[in-house]
Order: structure tokens, then sequence, then C-alpha cells
């Protein structure tokens, strides 16, 4: 017979499996209903891949890792398995990325704590369902290392040496993925500025020191392996450009960094020792706080300025700013308030950080839409200070009533956080993400007409991931979409922008799908820092209607065009 | 309670699985001289069950007009040159040669391939034919 403790634990453990096994469910559950592997853009990078298994040159735009390790499963396992692994393996071994932050709330030294709740929402928080595991993409081995590099760091508070995996690790987020390695700048960043005005001000210890030292080493070796994997990729796909021009963008730009630096440890440092003071922070101040903050402040600006993103906001703020977000901030104003100070600098230094970087990129004209890749990242980190918040307030339930209410009410916060993961295109700002077997077969028949005609092929950037996908990046692809600095030449962004339709050349086949139609709540997709928009009634009447534009195939998603030269072409005139 | 919900949402997403298997029409050649027009179609079912649907060859003139919106397919002012019930075995691939000598006035040609053969269509009409989108096919080739 064991003790009540070891039951305890038992049953703990069955929680934890249980909640791993729905984390691992709903990854799979894209996968499972459309038999595909689930997102666009895993085409375009399986794509790379298979060219790179024919031994030929190919950029890279990630970093290599993710693309070597497909190839190696591509190598060993042959074409068929490698798919099968793709669509129904790689979604559970991506579930397994959601660990490193369990293990950091394993490791909070307050014994409220349960870290069940910080693995419940990384396995339901739709962000988090999406970008790993629901979408297998090199970002979800990226923050798999940036999540390992910051697990490490903090152990590293307790013993220097794994400081060191925190740079190997650190390494390999760069090898995998540019934002996730960014992201990592960041965190180093704002973690060794604060605690170097922490040393400064307020304790001169040599192991602090040792560690500032490890830290701005790691920072180098971060920012020697990201420029020189950076220069690997594409000069059209070159992050280091993209960053570049952001920065030449702002006059005043070194200046910023400069007193940035400067101010940043003190606005982080200084109002950690003001919360400490603060207890009265209750959880009910803080849901009625984030609720405003979170749901209504977003959606009035939207609507000022944005109002296409509205449903967009909607779909991804109400379930976060009232589930994640008020536990998330009731986490940080407890742990803050309850350990030491240098323990709490670890997580609101990079936070502070990763909001300032949100407001400096939304003030960056061209580049403000790029926002919506930061939440994931921002919401991985701060997952285990809103399994904290959760613990805390699940403790200070004094009733079984309470219980019961507070209980269903989570229940059903956490049900609309899974519900959200994967939106339909008119609550994703147009985009569908799921892929059919029609338009696979779609754009291998585009392929197949452009080779006698030496046609260039019409297509937004959703199919044509696929094209490149199906002709292994052998077909040619218009409109430059790739790149993130040319204009766009194709006919169906132009269009999609202006609404108006007008005559395309020749040598052009218009590759079509419903995806793009605004009777579908779709969107011609180009490159997210690009303009577009869906294609109107009035561009489909000219496609259909357009003497000399012919329909040369439809299979129900879509439809291939091209204009009635094509003809001639095909008899050798 | 958080499990069961989710769960449901699963299983709800499941419900709403689309079908796999789909029909795809297109044109493979084309060919125009003195003596007609001569169309050759592909139609390849790409799935694990036998189709069999009406295919209409309809003639398009000046007036004529395709529209649609998100459920139906119209084709206004449209001829029906002949329609005939065609077969396909799964994952057969049919190639179909059409000779037709459009009159005079003649601009567009259009092969309708409808998958529920048993639906009503009236022949040797002008009048608009509404179809629903997931029940045709459609391609078009002008003249001249």
């Amino acid at each position: 017979m064991g003790s009540n403790l070891d039951r305890l634990r038992n049953t703990n453990t069955w929680w934890l499996l249980l909640v791993f096994v729905l984390a691992m469910l709903i990854r799979m559950t894209p996968s499972l209903k459309y038999g595909l592997p689930y997102g666009f853009d895993i085409y375009e990078f399986t794509s790379r891949v298979l060219v790179l298994n024919e031994g030929k040159p190919v950029s890279l735009p990630h970093g290599p890792l993710f693309y070597y390790a497909q190839l190696a499963i591509l190598r060993i396992f042959g074409y068929e398995t490698f798919l099968t692994i793709l669509i129904f393996i790689e979604p559970l071994v991506f579930t397994f990325f959601i660990l490193p932050p369990y293990l950091i709330s394993r490791s909070f030294k307050t014994s409220e704590n349960e870290p069940m709740y910080t693995l419940l929402y990384l396995a339901v928080t739709n962000l988090l369902v999406h970008q790993i595991g629901s979408v297998i993409i090199p970002e979800g081995l990226g923050i798999l290392f940036f999540g390992l590099s910051v697990f490490f760091a903090r152990k590293a508070f307790e013993d220097l040496r794994w400081m060191y995996l925190a740079m190997v690790s650190g390494f390999f987020t760069a090898m995998s993925h540019h934002l996730s390695v960014f992201q990592l700048f960041v965190f180093f960043t704002s973690l060794f500025l604060s605690y170097l005005y922490y040393y400064v001000r307020y304790l001169r210890e040599k192991g602090l020191l040792r560690l500032l030292v490890l830290i701005l080493i790691t920072i180098i070796i971060l920012l020697a392996s990201s420029v020189s994997i950076w220069n690997l990729s594409g000069e059209d796909e070159n992050m280091l450009i993209l960053l570049s021009n952001m920065a030449i963008r702002i006059r005043l730009f070194p200046v910023i960094l400069f007193a940035g630096a400067l101010l940043f440890p003190i606005v982080t440092v200084e109002p950690i020792r003001f919360l400490k003071k603060f207890k009265k922070f209750t959880f009910k101040k803080t849901f009625i706080l984030m609720t405003i903050i979170g749901i209504a402040l977003p959606s009035f600006l939207t609507t000022i300025f944005h109002p296409e993103a509205l449903p967009t906001i909607l779909w991804f703020a109400v379930p976060i700013s009232l589930g994640f977000l008020p536990f998330a901030i009731y986490g940080i104003i407890q742990y803050c308030s309850k350990n030491k100070l240098s323990d709490s600098i670890f997580f609101m230094a990079p936070l502070t950080l990763f909001m300032i970087e949100a407001f400096f990129i939304i003030s960056l004209e061209n580049y403000n839409v790029l926002i919506h890749r930061l939440p994931t990242f921002v919401i991985y980190f701060a997952t285990p200070l809103a399994g904290y918040g959760m613990s805390l307030f699940s403790k200070e339930l004094d009733s079984m009533k309470k219980e019961y209410l507070a209980g269903m009410i989570i229940a059903y916060f956490m049900f609309s956080l899974a519900a959200t993961s994967f939106p339909k295109p008119e609550f994703a700002y147009g985009v569908k993400e799921s892929v059919s077997y029609s338009e696979l077969k779609l754009a291998e028949d585009a392929y197949t007409y452009s080779m006698p005609f030496n046609a260039k092929i019409d297509t937004d950037t959703r199919l044509g991931a696929i094209l490149m996908f199906t002709s292994h990046r052998r077909a040619d692809w218009m409109g430059n979409l790739t790149s993130w600095f040319l204009p766009s030449n194709s006919w169906l962004v132009n269009v999609s922008v202006t609404g108006e339709p007008y005559p395309f050349k020749n040598n052009v086949i218009i590759m079509v799908s419903n995806s793009m139609k605004k009777i579908y709540h779709g969107r011609v997709i180009n490159l997210i820092i690009k303009p577009s928009g869906p294609l109107n009634e009035d561009s489909v009447n000219y496609l259909n209607n357009c003497p000399g534009v012919d329909r040369l195939e439809d299979v129900q998603e879509g439809a291939l065009y091209m204009n009635h030269p094509w003809k001639k072409l095909n008899r050798g005139e | 309670m958080s499990s069961f919900l989710i769960l449901l949402f699963i299983a709800y997403e499941f419900l709403e699985s689309p079908p796999r298997d789909f029909v795809s029409m297109k044109i493979i050649d084309y060919e125009e001289g003195q003596q007609g027009v001569s169309i050759t179609l592909s139609i390849s079912n790409n799935s694990s069950r036998k189709s069999e649907g009406v295919l209409f060859i309809m003639l398009g003139y000046n007036d004529s007009t395709v529209f649609e919106n998100d459920t139906f397919y119209g084709f206004a002012r449209f001829k029906v040159f002949n329609h005939s019930v065609i077969q396909i075995l799964p994952r057969e691939e049919k190639i179909l040669k059409i000779g037709l000598i459009p009159g005079f006035g003649v601009k567009r040609i259009l092969a309708v391939y409808c998958l529920n053969s048993s639906s009503p269509y009236e022949t040797n009409s002008y009048d608009p034919i509404v179809i629903r989108k997931d029940e045709v096919l459609w391609v078009q080739t002008w003249i001249g």
C-alpha cells in the first residue's frame, strides 16, 4: 500500500498524461480531417526539400535544420512514407515541443504552483495549438529551441554550467528559424541589460557577473550564427536585409536604441519593487482590467485603423483576453510579490521588451502587419505565469460552490481557447489554410499546361506554394511572391487590390481557387507585408466572360484560365 | 469538463470534414478548320465511386453570360448543342473528342459536365440554366 502522497502523485501523473494526450489529439485534428498536411506553407518548405533530394541547390530562408531533418526522413523512408510521416507523425512529435515552458513551471519554488495548469494552457491555447504541431513549420522547431534556451538560462541561475547548454540551444534556434532566434536575441538582451542594472545598483556579486559575461557571449553567438545563416538564404528572402530596411526607415534608430538600452532596465527592475508592495491587486481587479485592455482596446483601435481585420482580432482576442491574459497578469503580479527581485526580473524583463518590440513594430509603416507573429512567442514564454495565476486562483476558492462555478467557467475558457485554433477564412483575414486534393491536381495540371507553351503561372502565395511542391520548384511562378522586396507583377494580386480587371498577357496561365474569391470570404494571398485583397465579382466575371479568355480546367475548388492564343501555340504556329 | 468540451470540438471538426473525392474536367486539345471545330476533353474521376453525369455542349452567342454566386453557376442565353450521359469508373480518365460546326454568330463553346445525371435540365433552350456548383464542372473556349 502506498502512502497518500504516492497516490496523489499517481493521480497527478494520470492527469498530466490526459492533458498531453488531449494536446496531441487537437494537433492531429486537421491532419485527420483533411488527410493532407495542414497549412499551405509546408508545401513551399517541402518543395525545397524535394529539390535538395534531387541534389540541386536551393535557398533555405529559415536556417537549414528543419529542411535537412525532413530530407533525412525522405531519404530514409522514401517519398510515400515521408508524406505519411509529415501528415500523421510529425504533429505528434511537434506536440512535445510545448514541454519547455512546462519544465520552467516545474522549477518554480512557490508551493502554490500546479505545473499541470501550465501544461493545460500549452495544450489548448489557440496560437500554440496552431503554430506548434497543427502546422509543421520551421517556427515549431525554432520555438522548441527558443523554449529550451529559456529553460537552460533559468537553470543557469542555480548552476552556471547550464548556460553552455543555452548557448548550444541558441545556436540550434538560429539554425531552425529566423524569427525564433530574433526573439531569443531579444530575450537574452533584456536579461543582460536588466541584470547588469541589478548588478550595478543592488547586488555586486561575482556569480552574477560571471552569468552576465556568459549571457553576453550567448548574445554574440546568436548574432554571429544568425547573420551567417540569414546570409545563406536567397537575396529576396534575407532577414538581415529586411531588418536593415526597417531600421533605415527610422532616422533616429541609433538614438532610440541607445536611449532604450539605458532606460529599459530602469523601467523593468523598479516596477517589480513597486509590485512587491502592491499586494491588493486581486484576481477580480486583474480580470476586469484585462478584459477592458484585451478586448475593448484592440477592438476600438482595429475598428478605426483596420476595420477589415476586426473579425480576426475578435476571434483570437476574446478567448485569450478572457481565458489566458487575466491569469497570466495575475500570475506575474503574484510571482513578483512573492519571489526575490532577482528571480522576478527573469520574467518581467523579457515580457517588457517583448511589449516594447510590439509597439515598435506597430509604429513601422509597411511592416506593422508583422505584429501577428509576436503573440505566439509572448504567450509561449508567459504560459508558466498563466499556469501559476490559475493555480493561485484555484487555491483561493474557499467553498465547493465557488469551485464548481469557477470550474465550469474555466472549462469554457479552455474550450474557447482550443476551439479557435483553426479559424475559417472569414476569421483569419481571408486566409484559407487547409488544402484540398483537387487543388493539388489543379497545380499539377497548371504546370503540365505551362511546359509546352513555356507559360508563366500567375497565382497567389497559397496556391503558389502548392505549385512549387507539385513541380519541385520547376514551374515559372509569376509575381515574385516569395520576395520580400520586389513589387508584385501578378495580375491576380493587382486586380485583387484595385478591384478592376484588365487584359493579361498571352503566355500566362491564371490559376484561381475559390479561396481567393470574395463570395467565399477569401483573399488572394500575398506576402503579409504586401497589399492584396479578394477577387471580387467583376474580376470573376471578367475571367468567365471576357472574349478570348479560355477556361481550360475545372476541378470544382478552382480553375485554370488562359488567353485564346494557347490553341495556336498548341499547334506550333 | 474541459477535456469533454474539447473532445466535442474535435468530434465537430471531423463532422465538417470535406470530401476527398472529386471529378475534374479539362480541355486537352482544340482544332479549328474549314470542317468545323474539334475539342478534346479529359474528364477524370478521382474517387473510389463510379461517376455518372451528363455532358452538355453549349454554344454561346454575343450576349451569352456565365454568372456565379457562392452556391450556383448560371449559364444565360446559351444554346444546348447536344448532351449525353457519361459514365466514368473510379480512378478512370475519359478522353472525349467532340466535333461540331458552329453556326453563324457563335462566339464560344462550353462543355458543362453535370455530376448528377438525374437532374432535369431543359435542352434546346435559351433560358438561364442554373446548377449547383457542387454538381457541375465546366470549361470553355472562344472561337476564332
